[in-house]
């Protein structure tokens, strides 16, 4: 059954979450940047504003209404939820003899509400669940009105429309007739919230101004990617003069694995404390960019950042259907707008291919 | 296949006992070795004590300094085992195109497996 | 949802006995013993120091758990000062091991370069004890000098052929390489398996000389060795191409990884 809400119905949407016991988190802004935080009512949201993006390029700037959902994707991926960049997964007391005493496990992480997760979003994680499962969200998905300037989910086929994986989806409707939210429960849990918020059925003029938002937002994509036998061109092309290419031109700076949503790498660590009685395991995000990243006695394996860069887009594009049964790509597009030199992962596919771009 | 010992004119048959030398260092090269039965190490002596290289052993050639200046024997050679072998004098053999790429194909296998050796493939070096 | 994360405890284990087994490396034998398939290794830490991926080096079916590991840095070296008494971390076994039971019924002509015998040894062992179901078993193994070949005794006991890089005067042996020993030994190549180990550069000339001699790539098994954090294929880092070492190896059939060992920085 899908329905009509208000802002108001969002308001209550939230408070209803929050009464739950869920930790609501959302897009707000900080740092001049849309990043996920908590939220407390719908004026905490980038009411109003929009994105510009495009490779090495992010500005916020204002639209002429007030959208709740006006924007794409920005630095921050719900990975930082599923997947904290920090955990600890035990303590332990370290004896005299090396034995462990008095194990704490992790400590649970709180029970989140996502809200406001792009298509794409819904993909990056359920690949993301593939690898670390987790205590799944309460998930308020959003489909798109209009596109981000780097998406390229058209051709990875992860979007504009949400199609399964959420508790409830939002399209925003404001261009024809009054700013109002058509939502569709897509759980049990959802269709309970959705039952006690103020709304009233979505009538055909309502399905069809979303129909159109999403039409418009599959249209607008900034950039495309024949993804269809990319697996196969990369395995075959690991020595093309492309990578030499842009090898020269990245950074190694990491960006692009700290902002894509299905980035997983971390690293295990044991730290103890000055007394040496206590010990930690932790684990932190990695980015395959760093030079100790391939370290095995000898030094490290990839000391190029030519090599480097090849390890991630072949992982990213091809060797994750082997490991995981999907792409790891979902065209989100925020490594071509979060690459401090613009590069272009759609545009390095292409080059490989050999096609005019 | 047709193996070096069908291109090599003459030799005669010679015994070595444990630790005997075939040749050493310096000595003039003007003939070489086949193992027939037994095994030979080829010594560098460097710092006063002698280091192993590589062993020899049946049906491979010892000797290759005959054939090019100065001629003369790049290291030492010692009997490991009590050897057989066949002696060959150089003046005896015919510098043929068969003959020669014979011993350079056994050259460019112990110039590999020499590389291989310097790796130190199990030392830190053997990724 | 504890599950992935309880995979990251590790479980300790008492040194019942510290053997040296070369200038740098050592065996720890630690109790109680835990079921493992030859090849496959644990995470393994002195408390604190830091984990390391070590392949289990002891018998299958004995009953003690056996790690030989060389001291390299500070986690090892960790690991090879623990004195019996002392316990030590480990996580495990892990990994896809030697194909014990489907080479049964060929000869198996094991090829260990260096410390690259200790995640061999499991499996001579197992097949050695279940013979009847196998050919000829022949062990080759190549070190650096006399001193460092691993296992001395069991190597008697195995009638294993031996060559070392280079040697003083007093060594009676081979010295060379260790595809030397593989362009002499006696075998019908037809009916031959071999189980390769050690360092990555050894295996890349050892693999073309087992195949001169008409062991194919697809008989030919390896052990590989990566930056290994998890263990349990959620860090990402062990990979190559398409593999993750720790859970689609770390033994692997030559055939299938060829294609990316030659890769240059892969």
């Amino acid at each position: 059954m899908t329905m009509v809400v208000e802002r108001a119905g969002l308001d209550e949407l939230l408070g209803r979450l929050a009464a739950r016991g869920y930790t609501v988190v959302g897009p707000t802004i900080a740092q001049e940047a849309i990043v996920y935080d908590e939220l407390r009512s719908t004026a905490d949201l980038p009411v109003g504003w929009t994105d510009e993006q495009d490779g090495g390029h992010y500005r916020l700037v204002r639209r002429d209404d007030d959208a709740l959902f006006g924007y794409a994707v920005g630095p921050h991926s719900w990975k930082k939820f599923q997947l904290p960049p920090d955990v600890r997964l035990w303590r332990a007391r370290l004896g005299s003899d090396g034995s462990l005493t008095a194990l704490e496990s992790r400590a649970l992480p709180p029970r989140y509400a996502f809200i406001g997760v792009r298509s794409c979003e819904l993909h990056a994680m359920g690949i993301l669940d593939r690898i670390r499962p987790a205590e799944r969200p309460f998930v308020v998905a959003v489909n798109c009105g209009q596109a981000g300037g780097t998406c390229f989910c058209v051709s990875m086929g992860t979007g504009p429309v949400a199609d399964s994986g959420y508790d409830l989806a939002i399209t925003e409707l404001l261009d024809d007739g009054p700013h109002r939210f058509l939502m569709t429960a897509g759980s049990d849990q959802g269709t309970s919230v959705l039952a006690e918020l103020p709304s009233r059925p979505a009538e055909g003029r309502d399905e069809d101004a979303a129909g159109r938002a999403h039409a418009r937002a599959a249209s607008q994509m900034g950039r495309s990617m024949d993804a269809s036998d990319v697996r196969e061109l990369l395995f075959a092309n690991l020595e093309h003069p492309r990578w030499d290419d842009v090898g020269d031109r990245c950074l190694s700076c990491g960006n692009c694995t700290m902002v894509c949503p299905t980035c997983f790498c971390t690293t295990v660590e044991d730290v103890t404390d000055l007394a040496g009685t206590t010990v930690d395991r932790r684990e932190r995000w990695d980015s395959c960019f760093t030079i100790d990243y391939s370290h095995m006695h000898g030094g490290a394996v990839r000391t190029s950042a030519r090599s480097r860069y090849r390890q991630w887009m072949t992982h990213k594009l091809a060797s994750w259907i082997d490991q995981f049964g999907t792409s790891g790509c979902v065209g989100c597009g925020r490594c071509i707008t979060w690459c401090p030199v613009g590069i272009d992962i759609t545009e390095e596919v292409a080059a490989i291919r050999g096609d005019d771009r | 296949m047709a193996t070096i010992a069908d291109h090599l004119v003459g030799g005669a048959d010679v015994r070595f006992a444990t630790g005997d030398h075939l040749f050493r260092t310096g000595d003039v090269a003007d003939h070489f070795y086949l193992i027939r039965h037994g095994t030979v190490a080829l010594d560098l002596v460097a710092g006063g004590r002698p280091h192993v290289i590589e062993t020899l052993h049946d049906g491979e050639i010892a000797g290759f300094s005959w054939l090019f200046d100065p001629h003369r024997w790049l290291f030492d050679g010692r009997a490991v085992d009590d050897t057989e072998a066949t002696m060959f004098l150089a003046a005896d053999q015919r510098l043929d195109g068969e003959v020669m790429r014979h011993f350079a194909a056994i050259a460019v296998s112990r110039l590999q497996a020499a590389r291989l050796q310097l790796l130190d493939v199990y030392g830190s070096a053997g990724r | 949802m504890a599950a992935p994360v309880a995979d990251m405890v590790p479980t300790a284990f008492r040194v019942v006995d510290r053997r040296r087994e070369t200038a740098d490396t050592w065996s720890l034998e630690l109790e109680p013993p835990l079921p493992f398939e030859p090849g496959q290794f644990t995470m393994l830490a002195a408390g604190g120091a830091g984990e390391v991926p070590v392949s289990i080096s002891g018998d299958p079916d004995g009953d003690r758990l056996v790690h030989t590991v060389r001291a390299v840095g500070a986690a090892t070296r960790a690991i090879c000062g623990a004195e019996p008494g002392r316990a030590l971390l480990a996580r495990g076994p892990f990994g896809v091991p030697w194909p014990t039971e489907s080479i049964e019924g060929a000869d198996v002509l094991f090829v260990a370069g260096g410390i690259g015998l200790a995640p061999l040894r499991p499996a001579i062992l197992r097949l050695r004890a279940r013979s009847e179901r196998y050919g000829r078993i022949t062990v080759l193994h190549g070190a650096r000098t006399p001193d460092q070949l691993l296992y001395p005794e069991q190597l008697e006991r195995w009638s294993a052929e031996r060559i070392v890089d280079s040697a003083g005067p007093d060594w009676r042996g081979r010295v060379g390489v260790v595809t030397k020993l593989i362009d002499r030994v006696p075998m019908d190549p037809t009916s031959t398996v071999a189980l390769l180990c050690g360092p990555e550069a050894m295996m890349r000339f050892a693999a073309p000389a087992l195949e001169a001699r008409g062991i194919t790539a697809d008989r030919v098994y390896v052990s590989l060795e990566r930056n290994m954090q998890c263990g349990i294929g959620r860090c990402g880092h062990c990979q190559l191409g398409p593999e993750l070492i720790c859970r689609d190896g770390p033994v692997f059939r030559y055939a299938d990884v060829e294609r990316w060992l030659g890769v240059r920085e892969l």
